[in-house]
């Protein structure tokens, strides 16, 4: 008998009367909208900093550039690694702009470790969803994105679009299944709520355990679909 | 790691960490940090039991189907890439885990935090097979320099001062410059571990929770650490306690709400990592391997008794140790079982049998401190009192727990038989009690019950019985 | 536990059983009579059982369930008449209400458990919830600290009620200690198998009571009194728990016991 026939053979055995237990499931979407209270940017913002991230508002997609120069500048950042939106068309003359910088490089798969973990100064990319009651931006590596940029240099710049704010983690992922259907999750989604922190000597907060020592979201507000 | 020390040896254990003035306080300022972090978390009235409800439901629903969500999600996973193993035992996941890195022909690894990992004792394992097993979570990390296990499963170097800290640090790394800040300690540990990442062969996680539906398994962090080692090396293998698969994504939320809040009082932590697959031909990144070792290690034991299958319900948050006044004082270590606190009391004895953890199954005055904080509701103090009893059933049943049984004694069983009759027996009952009023004088004399910096309780010098039959007598 | 349900309770009776536990009978048995008087009091005809001895806890908790079940069954038994049984201690209260349904189950009719289950109260609950009591406070003023037990607060939910009982003597400045709603560290055979993690308990459970620099100690559970008292007398403190019910006897309907 294999290990998994008998660990199956064992559960399977052991059926106890679980009419007491099946009466106790809820219907678990009744209560979504219930939970929570405010909505929206003002919240989102708030836990961001919260969590020690840092939070800059633009009005329009044009002023990117300016603010990423203005970054680039005052961080004396030397080399950095962006990845494109998987809705290109949304952030067309931005990326056509990024492309043209000098210091940056695109996502191409080529980058090594050692690029990742001693070259690039930070990371920039695209987010497509967020989520207002934890102050939450997700991930979605994938074609465009590497799971490193986002990890392994010390600073992640990314920027959101507010079209895309959910209410909470339960509403993101009802919307994420629907939108899915059928097709298969992604190899990796990464919810992201702030830079890699730890308090594991003394209670402490330390922020830069092992990821990026700062998380810079760059909010869009004027987006069209 | 911290060989000498079992759980059979808790009362000695705990006597010397209560005789250790700084780690009471260590602990105590921890689990005061803890407990009002929680608290803040769920201070809208209501929040707590609201979602405490949900969360539950969830846990026993997936839990009555366990068997068939097991099914799925190894077809899930194998469909997306993930190599799946069973393990019924330590020595199996071991082995397994071992085999898969003789394959990749990997000699350094490092792991993310994972309790599971602990229960197997995969480090020592790994080490004499002459494999590098390195601990990258910070508080795992310390508390491996130190040759010590973890003493609290969501902060594993709760027992640790700073200063501690610094001098581990001093003797371990090189080049570190001893200070007892502790940004500067975390930037030294740091850049070690950034190395080891960048050059690990493997890495291993545990995994929160798995979606049987999806496939998808579930890191729950703050550091980084986990997204790290399931990233950077070319291989991935993720331990897992068969309880811990949900049934669809739509569980997730709930859980990890709970999680976070009442581990750490944070409504979310740093990374929620959801893992569905290695590197696919489209992606830039990633291992190009994940295994999923699936281990039972005594858990279809639990499962297969009607009143311990709730203790497969747990999350691991520690919320239950956070609050227990008994782990305050004694710390993790005194338990000297993987899991400690309040749920390491009802889940060790699945580990390790009756025999060893009969004085923790005692160790505790059912306050319900745990119960009352616990996300998912286990009855922790009334699984206690069952494992109490079954320490000390007659005989072995069929359905043994191991070591069912082994603390029965014959002095102690004689004292309940007549404590058993005595109160059973009005007249028996309230001769005695005249009987002990009498001559409570002798009270003090007699040998101290609870030790001497307590006195003997003194009786009163008539018992109520005899005061209604005289008020009786009077009216 | 999750949140206790709301409890509904009904109109003051006409009787109710007394049931002071082993403790108060040989321990303190004068607050078993200031508990009775009290009841009287308000108009109602209290019922004492020559048979109770002890609710069985002891024998429960410490894991030898059917001596505890041959002694539940036989208290329970005793109590043949649908009328409020009256606890004075919230933790023999949650044994009989919560615990004796489920360890007499094989032994006993199930609605018969579920009926006197409904009717367990412990003192204070019984007081100011059944009966409405109102105290009026004659005595000087003064500070007293409150320990409630696990079981009152955590198995009963009643430790809120015995702060509303108490805060009705209006003389009487209530004061919460650090740390209060921690055990003591009693635990019936815990406190004796695990005496130094006891002791630890209930040495800090004092300090923090004695900080609160109180001139009375109360509580409605003669178990932690044990506890904590032995420790206070060993350390030559001034400070003595004593039962709520000879608390408000004495300052609320007249002297001495």
């Amino acid at each position: 008998m294999s290990s998994k026939a008998n660990i199956l053979g064992r559960l399977k055995s052991a059926t106890i009367e679980s009419s007491k237990n099946s009466e106790l499931t809820p219907n678990l979407t009744s209560e979504l909208s219930a939970c929570s209270s405010t909505f929206g940017l003002e919240q989102f913002q708030q836990q961001l900093e919260l969590s020690h991230a840092e939070v800059i508002n633009l009005d329009n997609p044009n002023q990117i550039e300016a603010k990423l120069k203005s970054l680039i500048k005052d961080n004396a950042w030397k080399h950095g690694v962006w990845s494109s939106s998987t809705n290109p068309s949304r952030f067309l003359d931005v990326e056509r702009q990024l492309s043209k910088s000098e210091i940056l490089r695109q996502v191409d798969g080529s980058e090594s470790k050692a690029d990742y973990f001693h070259h690039f100064d930070f990371g920039l990319s695209f987010s497509e969803a967020a989520i207002a009651e934890t102050g939450t931006i997700v991930l979605h590596p994938g074609t465009n994105e590497s799971r490193s940029l986002s990890l392994i240099p010390p600073v992640h710049v990314v920027i959101v679009c507010l079209k895309q704010l959910h209410h909470n983690f339960e509403q993101f992922m009802l919307d994420f299944e629907q939108q899915g259907q059928g097709r298969p999750m992604p190899s990796n989604l990464i919810l992201v709520s702030g830079p890699s922190k730890t308090a594991d000597i003394q209670q402490t907060l330390a922020y830069g355990a092992h990821g990026p020592q700062r998380l810079i979201v760059i909010t869009i507000a004027a987006l069209e679909d | 790691m911290s060989q000498h020390i079992h759980p059979q040896h808790f009362k000695q254990q705990s006597k010397v960490a209560l005789a250790d003035p700084q780690l009471r306080s260590s602990f105590r300022n921890a689990m005061d940090y803890l407990q009002d972090k929680r608290a803040q978390s769920f201070s809208e009235p209501g929040s707590f039991e609201q979602l405490q409800l949900r969360g539950e439901a969830i846990r026993k629903r997936c839990l009555n189907q366990l068997p068939e969500l097991l099914e799925q999600l190894e077809s899930s996973c194998t469909n997306n890439g993930i190599v799946v193993h069973w393990a019924e035992d330590a020595q199996q996941a071991r082995e397994i885990v071992s085999g898969i890195l003789a394959e990749e022909n990997a000699k350094t690894v490092v792991k993310g935090k994972s309790m599971l990992s602990e229960e197997i004792a995969l480090n020592e394992h790994l080490a004499a097979l002459n494999i590098e097993c390195l601990e990258s979570d910070m508080g795992e990390y310390i508390v491996q320099l130190a040759n010590e296990a973890p003493s609290h499963i969501i902060m594993p170097a709760i027992h640790k001062r700073k200063q501690e800290v610094a001098e581990l640090f001093a003797k371990h790394i090189d080049g570190f410059e001893y200070t007892e800040d502790v940004d500067s300690l975390i930037k030294a540990a740091r850049e070690v571990l950034r190395y080891k990442f960048e050059h690990a062969d493997a890495g291993i996680t545990g995994v929160n929770f798995a979606v049987a539906q999806t496939g998808t398994l579930c890191l729950v962090e703050n550091e980084g650490n986990g997204r790290m080692t399931s990233t950077v090396p070319k291989v991935h293998i993720a331990l897992m306690g068969i309880e811990k698969v949900v049934e669809s994504l739509n569980d997730i939320p709930p859980l990890l709400s709970l999680l976070t809040r009442s581990a750490t009082g944070q409504a979310i932590t740093t990374y929620f990592n959801m893992i569905s697959s290695p590197r696919q031909s489209e992606d830039n990144d990633g291992p190009n391997a994940v295994h999923l070792v699936l281990v039972d290690n005594g858990r279809s034991q639990a499962y297969s008794d009607e009143r311990y299958r709730a203790s497969l319900q747990c999350i691991r948050c520690g919320a239950c140790m956070n609050h227990c006044p008994v782990y305050a004082r004694v710390g993790g270590h005194s338990y000297a079982s993987v899991y400690p606190g309040p749920i390491g009391k009802i889940i060790s004895p699945h580990l390790l049998g009756l025999e060893a953890t009969g004085d923790l199954v005692t160790a505790s005055s059912l306050c319900g401190a745990c119960e009352s904080v616990c996300p998912v509701n286990i009855p922790i103090p009334a699984l206690l009192r069952e494992l109490r009893s079954d320490a000390k059933l007659p005989s072995a049943s069929e359905q043994a727990l191991k070591g069912q049984a082994s603390h029965r004694s014959w002095l102690e069983e004689s004292v309940w038989v007549i404590f058993r009759i005595i109160m059973t027996k009005p007249v028996l009952y309230r001769g005695l009690s005249f009987f002990v009023v009498r001559f409570s004088f002798l009270m003090p004399r007699l040998p101290a019950i609870w030790g001497p910096q307590r006195s003997n309780p003194k009786p009163s010098t008539k018992t109520l019985h005899q005061l209604m039959r005289e008020r009786k007598k009077n009216s | 536990m999750s949140a206790i349900p709301i409890r509904l309770y009904p109109e003051q009776p006409k009787q109710v059983y007394l049931y002071a536990s082993c403790l108060v009978d040989m321990f303190d048995p004068n607050a078993g009579i200031a508990a009775l008087q009290i009841l009287e009091a308000q108009g109602i005809e209290v019922l004492w059982l020559e048979q109770q001895s002890c609710c069985g806890q002891p024998a429960y908790t410490s894991g030898y369930t059917d001596s505890a079940m041959k002694v539940a069954k036989q208290q329970f038994e005793l109590f043949d008449t649908d009328i409020p049984v009256v606890v004075l201690s919230g933790s023999c209260a949650g044994m009989l209400r919560k615990h004796y349904p489920s360890l007499l189950e094989k032994e006993c009719d199930s609605d018969a458990l579920a009926k006197f289950s409904n009717q367990v109260f412990e003192w204070g609950e019984f007081l100011l919830n059944i009966c409405q009591i109102k105290l009026l406070d004659k005595g000087e003023t003064t500070k007293a600290v409150v320990h409630n037990s696990c079981s009152a607060r955590r198995e009963m939910g009643i430790a809120e009620t015995t702060m509303r009982l108490l805060k009705q003597m209006d003389k009487v400045e209530l004061v919460e200690p650090k740390y209060a709603s921690e055990c003591c560290g009693f635990g019936g055979s815990f406190a004796k198998r695990h005496q130094d993690i006891s002791l630890a308990m209930v040495a800090d459970k004092a300090k923090h009571l004695l900080e609160t620099q109180a001139s009375f100690l109360l509580s409605a559970d003669w178990g932690c009194l044990l506890n904590i008292n032995s420790y206070l007398e060993q350390q030559q403190s001034g400070m003595r728990g004593q039962h709520i019910a000879t608390f408000i006897w004495q300052r609320c309907y007249g002297g001495e016991l």
